[in-house]
Order: structure tokens, then C-alpha cells, then sequence
């Protein structure tokens, strides 16, 4: 078993055990702790699904933001004298959350198993290796890329062999060479090939800027009212 | 149990945690009493869709060949919005504090004092 599987299992594990300590805390302080540590899980879970951006973001944003400010709305909304024994509802409420809990968990874990098979079969969610997927790409395919994508881009898939993206780099100038490209345009090809295929890779600050963007002025506009409307909440009436 | 054995980085591993981070949302939230921890279940419940949306960004791959990008962004957006409805909700429970003393949503059952 190779030292990143144990890892990964004992992040799993870290995550899972968090969850449970929050559903089942009586003191919400030390719920509120393992929510901080369940948040840590998953964005440890960001790290190993190559999505490093989202795992910054969710550190700064869920541990030291949201937690945070679930900390403070705790600290000041629990009375010294508060009796934490009554943490819970009453037994019916707590045999249904379960008996729900239970059946949407075993409902999930059948259908994933179910969808394993097929997905297998079709090829369909292999993973995609790449060592690098988010941040800032700093070759952008160039003008001489593009015209030679445009030029060859047909011997790049052509109908009836693998798509590109299930080769590797030496089968694809194999293929290349054999389609008649001397070696040196077909690096060139491959090169450009991957710069193109990068900016999908790259490119959350494009995808943000370019097709999310109005997701992202909404947010905005919904961020500022969001606070607005909540420091109105809460304010005293003046008498 | 091949599923098990498959190494760890395969898809139906992350969608069987975030289902169990769901479940354990679900019954956070009906089983607590603290409008606080009400309000940990709901984020409980948005970090496991985090997770299903990541995961299906690493293992699916569009035309180009890249991965999904989108599903990270879907992730941003979530986590954006779990972060502008917590702070709505904290001062619904700051206000709710303030007229009833009391947070435990047992008691809160009169819309004035």
C-alpha cells in the first residue's frame, strides 16, 4: 500500500469522524471544533483532487471565515448557564432524522455503486493525470500554434483511433510521424497541442472573467447584500 | 469489496464520503436544538456538494482533453454562497438571541415577546 493511499484514507477517515463528532457533540463549542476540523478535511480532499485553488479558497474562506464567524455568533448567543443537556429534540425527532439520514446514505452509496460499472465500461471518468491543474498558465499558445493547430489539427484525432487526450505524448508524435510530419513539426504540433488543451486546464481565472461572469458580478451584488441586510438584522433600534 | 481495493483515487470513493457527509448533515439539522448547530448541518451539507462537484471535475475530461474546470468553479460559487448565508443566518440568530434569550428553537415559538 503506497504511503498516499494510507494518507488518503486516514484524511477520510479525519473527515468523517469530524462529521460525526459535530452531529453528536452536546456541547456546541466542541461541535463547532470538529466542523473546523471536517473543513480541514475537505480541503485537504481539494488538495488530492488537483484542485489546489479551491482547497486555498476553502481554507481561507470556510476555517478562517465562516467558522469564525459561527465561533462568535456561539460565544455570543449561549448564556453561562445554559443547560447543554438539552442539546437535542426529543427521541421521534431524533429516530427520524436518523431513519433519514440512514436511507439517503444507503440510497447514495447504492446508486454509486451502481454507476461504477458502466462508467468503467464507457471509459467515461478516467481520471485525467495532470501534475498541475489550476493557477495561472504562462505559455499561451502562440500565433504560429494556432495556424499550426489550424493547419493539422485533423491528424490530432483522426475518426476511428483513440482521442487525443488518451495518448501520451510518445504515441501522439508517433502518430504524428506517421501521418508525414518531420519530427521537428511534430513536436512544434504537440507543443501547441498542449498549450491549447492547457488553457482549459489553467484557466480559472479565464473561465471567471470569460464564461462565469455573470455568476461572479451576482455573487457580488448578492455578497454586498447579504452583508448589508445582515448588519440591518441584527442592529439595535434606537429609542 | 473491489470498490475498496481499486486504489484510492477513483471517483465512487469521494461520492460515497460526500453522501456520507450529506447523511450526517441531514441529521444535524433535525436533530439539534442550537440554531447554531442547525446551522452547522447546512454547512455540512454544502461542503459534501463541494465535494461531488470537485470530484466530478477531476475525473470527467472535456472535448479539449483538460479536466472540467467548471466543477472547481461551481465549488467557488458554493462556497461563496455558503459564506453570505451564514452571515445572514448568525445575525438571525444574534437577533433571535436578543428578543427571546434564548437560542434553543424549542423555545422560540412566539414571533413577538
Amino acid at each position: 500500500m503506497a504511503i498516499s493511499t494510507l494518507v488518503f484514507w486516514l484524511i477520510v477517515l479525519f473527515t468523517a469522524g469530524s462529521a460525526l463528532v459535530v452531529i453528536s457533540a452536546r456541547n456546541i463549542l466542541h461541535a463547532g471544533f470538529a466542523l473546523a476540523t471536517a473543513f480541514l478535511g475537505v480541503g485537504a480532499l481539494y488538495v488530492f483532487l488537483h484542485a489546489d485553488f479551491v482547497a486555498a479558497v476553502q481554507l481561507i474562506v470556510y476555517v478562517g471565515g465562516i467558522l469564525v464567524l459561527i465561533m462568535f455568533a456561539i460565544m455570543f448567543s449561549s448564556s453561562v448557564a445554559e443547560d447543554t443537556s438539552a442539546e437535542r429534540r426529543g427521541l421521534f425527532a431524533m429516530g427520524t432524522g436518523g431513519l433519514a439520514a440512514v436511507v439517503v446514505f444507503i440510497g447514495i452509496f447504492l446508486m454509486v455503486r451502481r454507476l461504477e460499472k458502466p462508467l468503467n465500461e464507457r471509459n467515461q471518468f478516467a481520471a485525467v493525470d495532470y501534475t498541475n491543474t489550476v493557477g495561472v498558465q504562462f505559455d499561451l499558445p502562440t500565433e504560429e500554434d494556432e495556424a499550426l493547430l489550424a493547419k493539422n489539427g485533423s491528424l490530432l484525432n483522426p475518426a476511428g483511433e483513440a482521442p487525443p487526450n488518451k495518448l501520451g505524448r510518445a504515441d501522439l508524435l508517433a502518430r504524428f510521424e506517421k501521418a508525414g510530419l518531420s519530427k521537428e513539426d511534430g513536436t512544434k504540433l504537440l507543443t501547441a497541442y498542449e498549450r491549447e488543451t492547457a488553457r482549459g486546464r489553467y484557466g480559472i481565472g479565464h473561465k471567471i472573467i470569460g464564461e462565469y461572469i455573470l455568476p461572479f458580478e451576482v455573487v457580488s451584488i448578492l455578497l454586498l447584500a447579504a452583508l448589508v441586510g445582515a448588519v440591518v438584522i441584527v442592529r439595535k433600534e434606537l429609542n | 469489496m473491489e470498490w475498496f481495493t481499486g486504489g484510492p483515487n477513483v471517483l465512487t470513493n469521494y461520492l460515497i464520503l460526500s453522501g456520507f457527509l450529506f447523511a450526517c448533515g441531514i441529521f444535524a439539522m433535525v436533530s439539534r436544538r442550537n440554531a447554531v448547530g442547525i446551522l452547522m448541518g447546512v454547512e455540512l451539507i454544502l461542503n459534501a456538494a463541494g465535494i461531488n462537484f470537485v470530484a466530478f471535475a477531476r475525473f470527467g475530461h472535456d472535448k479539449t482533453g483538460g479536466n472540467h474546470l467548471d466543477g472547481q468553479i461551481f465549488t467557488l460559487f458554493i462556497i461563496i454562497l455558503a459564506a453570505a448565508e451564514a452571515a445572514v443566518a448568525l445575525a438571525l440568530v444574534l437577533a433571535v438571541f436578543q428578543t427571546h434569550k434564548t437560542i434553543a428553537l424549542n423555545d422560540v415559538d412566539e414571533m413577538q415577546m
